[in-house]
């Protein structure tokens, strides 16, 4: 038996059991008295309005499948894989496969989409870059960084031009250009509200952390981020032939991201405190969520109902995460029917 | 004759609005629309109603129509056989008659990349390139020159990440601050290059954008009002509503597609959108293969549907309040 443990200490944590125990740390729960979130709207900006119509613009353009024995040119949509490396390991969440994108020169990536350009469609690609200054996270500023790319796939498009009435009957918001903007400037009016909403919830999701003075281990981080990553790129890398060490490399790197790290510490805390305000005020899992939930995964998901009957009658795993969202969920509306929410300006 | 990308751009007629913050506008009556947002008490008092009805059941269900909205997007774009050789992984000549792909993701490539030595092997037939250089011979010689030097380098910089990290973990105020940090971060990836798409745009419709931009303005302060106005209702409604709005499909959608075709890191675990996209691509590859695994569809279509819902991903390795009991006399029921 110790011969076994020993074995299976030995194991990479790249390679490791999904599925070992861990250990949670006890958290009381918070006091929900008092809970205030400020419902705050960005403002909609004529940029919001033009940036929206052009994605429609996008959607409506007629596409043609590019030939073997053609070159991807500027304005063309690719399908991509790819694999990025900067600072001597993989870049993080930079592994994608099967990733459409626009051929369309981007700032955070300079020269990144302009080398595809030329290239022949089923051919591979090596791009050396260097991201820049004002790259999102700063550990990445001004650094040098290599893309293997695949190009499987490119389509032509031809925009419809925005302008003419057939363009703007197929939208279905108006019959004229302002009626259309008008219906987008709803739209994002809307959107906007939500964005709100959510931040407001972020912000008492936070408080109640700081209420409860939630510590979360750094061994319980790793283990999160480790599964997430199990789930999410390990599979993928495993079709592509990666080796052991090449997998406890990309581990790693999502390990060693300092944004992943705390976005799995905040994570893990605000779950924490929910189980605990669960527990306290004896939440229940409700069941229209379950409803919709099957309604999901019959309708997209295509999930046969006689196989979901069987996958959520005798799959664990699956009762388990079934049982955790539910939970979540039911929690979440616990706490926000507690809050009171302020217009701008009145103070959270 | 309909513009086509590549086409020279147009430089833009109309003026770049600003990135400041202006002032919250006056709350005025909308131009006439039936569908627009209440505009009197009596208005407020429809909304607050909707609201009271809104309720949990909107919550998971609102979420649902963002998770098929992302789906749809992955299926639509992701289902049709690609052209020439698949070449990224393992090593495959295919029956392609013309000459095949090399694919770069080798070992070899992969360990040049790593140490940011040239690979020189970008366009070049797999055949020739796999006579020429044995992946692992190639490993070897690029580490002899390059490998402790990049190996040392890498270590420092990732010590000095964890300890920005377990400063952030350790203090309340350093998770706000994180938050900060990622939405700025998120709001960066969000922005758009402009392309030929968007020059034709501004070229064509600034002016109308323009001139509905105040009534737009005024429908957003309208509706923040109107929802603070419900204060005092059921708040479980209230809430119910809230987090299911905050899954507006469109902006998931963009969300997704964009933080993946820029491979910020750190950020897709921050945005919900990350699961719903992953379970497009499972949705996808289920219809691809013909041979669908029921059980990680399902678990994959949770996770995304709860993620959305919450607006952050719910950890692997936590349980809230360990329902299973509850939940499969739940699941009993509804079958």
């Amino acid at each position: 038996m110790d011969e076994i443990k020993g074995l299976l200490n030995k194991i990479p944590a790249a390679l490791a059991l999904d599925n070992a125990p861990v250990k949670l740390p006890e958290v009381q729960a918070p006091s929900l008295e008092g809970l205030t979130a400020e419902l705050s709207p960005r403002p909609i900006t004529q940029d919001d309005l033009l940036e929206r119509l052009a994605e429609l613009v996008r959607g409506q353009a007629r596409r043609r499948d590019r030939t073997g024995e053609e070159t991807v040119a500027l304005g063309d949509e690719v399908l991509l894989d790819t694999i990025g490396y900067a600072q001597g390991r993989i870049l993080p969440f930079s592994v994608r496969e099967n990733g459409w994108a626009l051929v369309n020169p981007d700032p955070l990536l300079p020269g990144f989409y302009e080398a595809l350009v030329g290239r022949q469609v089923g051919l591979s690609v090596d791009i050396a870059l260097t991201l820049p200054p004002d790259h999102p996270v700063e550990a990445l500023r001004g650094v040098p960084a290599r893309f293997l790319v695949d190009v499987k796939q490119a389509r032509e498009l031809t925009l419809p031009d925005p302008g003419s009435p057939e363009f703007i009957a197929s939208l279905g918001r108006g019959g004229t250009l302002p009626e259309v903007m008008r219906h987008l400037g709803e739209e994002l009016a809307k959107e906007r509200l939500d964005e709100a909403e959510r931040e407001a919830r972020e912000q008492v999701l936070d408080v109640l952390v700081e209420r409860a003075r939630v510590e979360v281990p750094t061994a319980l981080v790793d283990e999160e981020i480790r599964r997430r990553w199990v789930e999410a790129e390990r599979p993928l890398l495993q079709r592509k032939a990666f080796e052991p060490d090449e997998l406890q490399q990309a581990l790693d790197a999502w390990l060693q991201d300092p944004l992943t790290r705390a976005d799995a510490a905040r994570r893990l805390g605000i779950a924490l405190v929910l189980a605990a305000i669960a527990r306290r005020d004896r939440i229940q899992p409700q069941r229209e969520a379950l409803d919709s939930i099957a309604e999901l995964l019959t309708g997209p998901a295509k999930i046969p109902r006689e196989e979901l009957k069987r996958v959520l009658r005798s799959d664990a795993a699956v009762q388990e995460r079934l049982a955790n969202v539910m939970m979540q969920l039911a929690a979440l509306d616990h706490v926000m029917s507690k809050v009171k929410l302020t217009a701008p300006g009145s103070g959270a | 004759m309909a513009p086509r990308i590549g086409d020279p751009r147009p430089v833009p007629q109309q003026p770049q609005p600003t990135s400041t913050r202006p002032a919250t506008p006056a709350v005025t009556p909308p131009a006439a629309r039936p569908a627009a947002q209440p505009q009197t008490a009596a208005g407020n008092a429809q909304a607050q109603q909707q609201d009271r009805f809104d309720g949990p059941i909107n919550l998971i269900g609102r979420a649902a129509n963002a998770v098929k909205s992302v789906t749809d997007t992955v299926l639509g774009l992701a289902t049709k056989t690609t052209n020439g050789q698949r070449t990224f992984g393992p090593f495959n000549l295919g029956s392609q008659p013309r000459s095949t792909v090399e694919p770069l993701n080798t070992r070899g490539s992969r360990a040049a990349s790593v140490l940011g030595t040239a690979a020189s092997v970008a366009q070049l037939p797999g055949a020739a390139y796999t006579a020429v250089r044995d992946a692992r011979n190639f490993i070897q010689n690029a580490t002899a020159e390059n490998g402790i030097k990049a190996a040392g380098s890498g270590a420092s910089l990732v010590s000095t990440a964890a300890n920005v990290a377990k400063g952030a973990i350790e203090t309340g105020n350093l998770i706000r601050n994180f938050r900060g940090i990622r939405d700025a971060a998120a709001q960066t990836i969000l922005q758009r290059a402009p392309d030929a798409a968007r020059s034709v745009v501004n070229r064509v419709a600034g002016e109308a954008a323009q001139q509905v931009l105040d009534g737009a303005s005024r429908q957003v302060a309208r509706g923040a009002a109107a929802r603070v106005a419900t204060e005092g209702l059921e708040a479980a409604a209230r809430a119910g509503a809230s987090a299911a709005r905050g899954a507006a499909p469109h902006v998931l959608a963009a969300t997704a597609g964009r933080a993946a075709s820029r491979f910020v890191p750190g950020l897709n675990v921050a945005i919900a959108a990350a699961d719903t996209a992953a379970f497009g691509a499972e949705v996808a590859n289920a219809f691809r293969t013909g041979d669908p695994n029921w059980g990680k569809l399902a678990t994959g279509g949770i996770t995304a549907l709860g993620s959305i819902a919450a607006a952050t991903n719910i950890p692997v390795v936590s349980q809230v309040g360990a329902a299973v009991s509850t939940v499969s006399s739940l699941v009993g029921s509804f079958f």
